[in-house]
């Protein structure tokens, strides 16, 4: 199960898993969103490469505009992948607790 | 006159009569009956008074005299006579007056009464090869004509078709005498084979012999003792035929009256071996796997002679190994000394698997062997179901592998398997379309997996994040490949093992590959390699394999 929309302040709202069957749903929405900036991923229980394939390309686009992505909420097991990733350095995250 | 007589020659007289001759001959008769009407024939046709058919046997260079009797037949060397020199220069020979002729031997050219006048001899010859000769004595006329011997060729040439068809006929006959022989030997080895499998508390397993059409040595034997152990056999003993067939027979019988008389696994091996060294002929063999499963120590203890590879599934680590026979095989020469039995433990969920060659080298049309590869592909898949469906299995992967190729050489299964305790190690596996529409079922058979092995859920995103960068990839790079992509799960108190296996497909190492620089600017990040980069960075192991156009890959977590 994965689902993505928009929240009361704008905010890209991610729940579920993004996995490599649910990326294409993901990146359509995206880049349907003039100006991304922050995701709220309390609900994300998972996301596989090819879900950073899709925050990468958006980041990029992003930060055409002059503002990146800002990841909040992550859960541990995303945060330990993003950092695998070395996208700790490409991203603002914010931790689950934090 | 027509035409055929007209070419040949022939007074219609003659040619009426060997037109009788002929089809009388056309009825089924046996070699002395078509003979006995040869010369009839021949007597009459050419208004001669004795007319003889005499055969030739090339292996004594010799023509013998037909009719007489097989313990005391007539004989003549191909020197003798007027007749030899017919077999030799396969010319017919007219001799007008044989008192004054010096080729005339009265021995062998049918001088019963000291009193031939004149003489026909005529070659039966069949391609250029000699059959017999036909000596026809004492014309009517005083000598025998031209016409005679246009009359007597015709004759001859037509009894060659009939006595090469007798022949011809009586070895088909032999050979289906041959066949029904084989037949029966085949049924008594049947015979032998255990019609049920034993029952043994906390195992499971199946046998089965598939003979080829020809007769083999294959045998099997599966016998529980009072004790609950159990004796197994895989025997195949060397060559084709009838004898192989007999021997394995023999050997199953001695081993059971030795297990009857309460004799132990050494000594079963050894008095077997001397006594087949004493019945085999030279050059005969058995090469035979003589196991006993203790059900309470899992131990199976066993002399392997001459049979290999044997299987051993280890269904914590969800690898096949493969044991080399102990000994040379039975019946060469005795054993001078005698090793201490093999052993091996089986774990819960292990298999054993003995399996006869014929099974690892049957062969496909380019002459490719089935293999323990082949072997090893269906068994690391199937080895959780129950032996008797992974014996069928394993016997159709032989079968599609072969492709129409006919078996060769018997093929002889016998499967064992521990069963697994419910709480014990054990690997499950699953076959998914290679589609990412997958994904939702891998991972819940992976949670399934976790849960009931009581695994810390925190494994849970790390495996599923590699299971699906594995996954995926194989989905993406094998796009039209309709082979489905197994997964299978195991673990014991220390290790999750999980394992990808991709049927018919090119090599992709991905346990190598460039490393990714994770300390790029974004601009220069690229989301290829990354994946795998992650892969190899949160497995504790990762292990590639690639055989038989499948890739194989292994990776394991650390538990507790």
């Amino acid at each position: 199960m994965f689902e993505i929309d928009r929240g009361a302040a704008g905010e890209v709202v991610l729940k579920g898993r993004l996995d490599a069957a649910h990326c294409e749903k993901a990146l359509q929405f995206f880049d349907g969103v003039a100006d991304p900036h922050v995701v709220d991923m309390t609900g994300l229980d998972y996301i596989s490469s090819a879900g950073l394939g899709v925050l990468l390309k958006t980041q990029k686009r992003a930060m055409q505009s002059g503002r990146g992505l800002r990841l909040l909420n992550v859960n541990r097991h995303i945060h330990d992948i993003l950092r695998y990733a070395g996208f700790d350095k490409i991203f603002d995250i914010v931790k689950a607790g934090d | 006159m027509n035409d055929v007589q007209q070419s040949v020659g022939l007074r219609a007289e003659a040619l009426l009569q060997i037109l009788e001759v002929t089809r009388k001959l056309a009825a089924p008769f046996d070699l002395k009956s078509v003979l006995t009407e040869i010369g009839e024939a021949a007597r009459s046709v050419l208004h001669a008074e004795r007319a003889t058919v005499w055969l030739y046997e090339p292996g004594l260079e010799a023509l013998v005299l037909a009719g007489t009797p097989a313990d005391r037949p007539v004989r003549a060397r191909l020197e003798q006579g007027i007749l030899g020199l017919t077999a030799r220069t396969r010319a017919i020979v007219n001799v007008p007056d044989c008192r004054v002729d010096q080729r005339f031997d009265p021995a062998v050219d049918l001088d019963y009464d000291n009193d031939v006048r004149c003489m026909l001899s005529v070659p039966l010859v069949e391609q250029n090869s000699l059959v017999g000769v036909l000596q026809v004595v004492d014309s009517a006329n005083g000598h025998f004509t031209a016409d005679d011997e246009r009359v007597a060729t015709t004759l001859a040439s037509q009894c060659v078709v009939f006595i090469q068809r007798e022949r011809l006929t009586r070895t088909a006959v032999m050979a289906e005498k041959l066949d029904r022989e084989i037949k029966l030997a085949r049924d008594i080895q049947m015979s032998t084979l255990p019609s049920d499998m034993p029952t043994v508390p906390g195992y499971d397993m199946a046998a089965q012999f598939c003979p080829a059409d020809d007769t083999g040595g294959d045998t099997f034997d599966l016998v529980t003792l009072d004790d609950q152990r159990l004796f197994i056999l895989l025997g195949d003993a060397s060559g084709h035929g009838i004898g192989p067939a007999l021997s394995s027979t023999q050997m199953t019988g001695m081993l059971r009256v030795a297990l009857r008389l309460g004799a132990d696994l050494d000594a079963i091996f050894t008095h077997v071996n001397n006594q087949l060294v004493e019945d085999l002929p030279e050059e005969h063999f058995v090469t035979a796997f003589l196991g006993m499963l203790d059900p309470h120590r899992h131990e199976v203890t066993y002399h392997a002679a001459g049979q290999g590879p044997l299987l051993h599934f280890r269904a914590a680590t969800g690898e096949c190994e493969w044991r080399e026979p102990t000994t040379f095989p039975m019946g060469y020469m005795r054993y001078p000394s005698l090793d201490p039995p093999a052993s091996i433990v089986l774990e819960p969920g292990d298999v054993l698997g003995l399996i006869s060659d014929g099974a690892y080298e049957r062969e496909n049309a380019a002459q490719v062997q089935f293999g323990t590869d082949g072997v090893e592909r269906v068994v690391s898949l199937n080895h959780h179901r129950p032996m008797s469906e992974l014996l069928t299995l394993l016997l159709e992967a032989l079968h599609d592998f072969a492709g129409g190729v006919p078996q060769a050489d018997d093929v002889t299964i016998v499967l064992l398997r521990r069963k697994a305790e419910a709480s014990a190690a054990t690997t499950v596996q699953r076959y998914f379309k290679r589609s990412y529409d997958s994904l939702e079922a891998v991972f819940q058979f992976i949670e399934d997996f976790l849960r009931v092995k009581s695994i810390d859920m925190n494994l849970r995103e790390p495996v599923d994040f590699i299971v699906e960068e594995l996954f995926t990839n194989m989905v993406k790079y094998n796009p039209g490949n309709e082979h489905d992509i197994a997964l299978s799960l195991g673990c014991t108190a220390q290790v999750l093992t999980v394992r990808l296996t991709d049927f018919d497909v090119d090599p992709f190492d991905v346990t190598r590959g460039p490393a990714v620089d994770i300390d790029k600017p974004l601009q220069e990040r690229q989301i290829g390699g990354l994946g795998l980069h992650l892969v190899r960075k949160m497995a504790d192991t990762l292990r590639y394999e690639f055989a038989d156009r499948r890739s194989t890959i292994t990776f394991t977590m650390a538990l507790g």
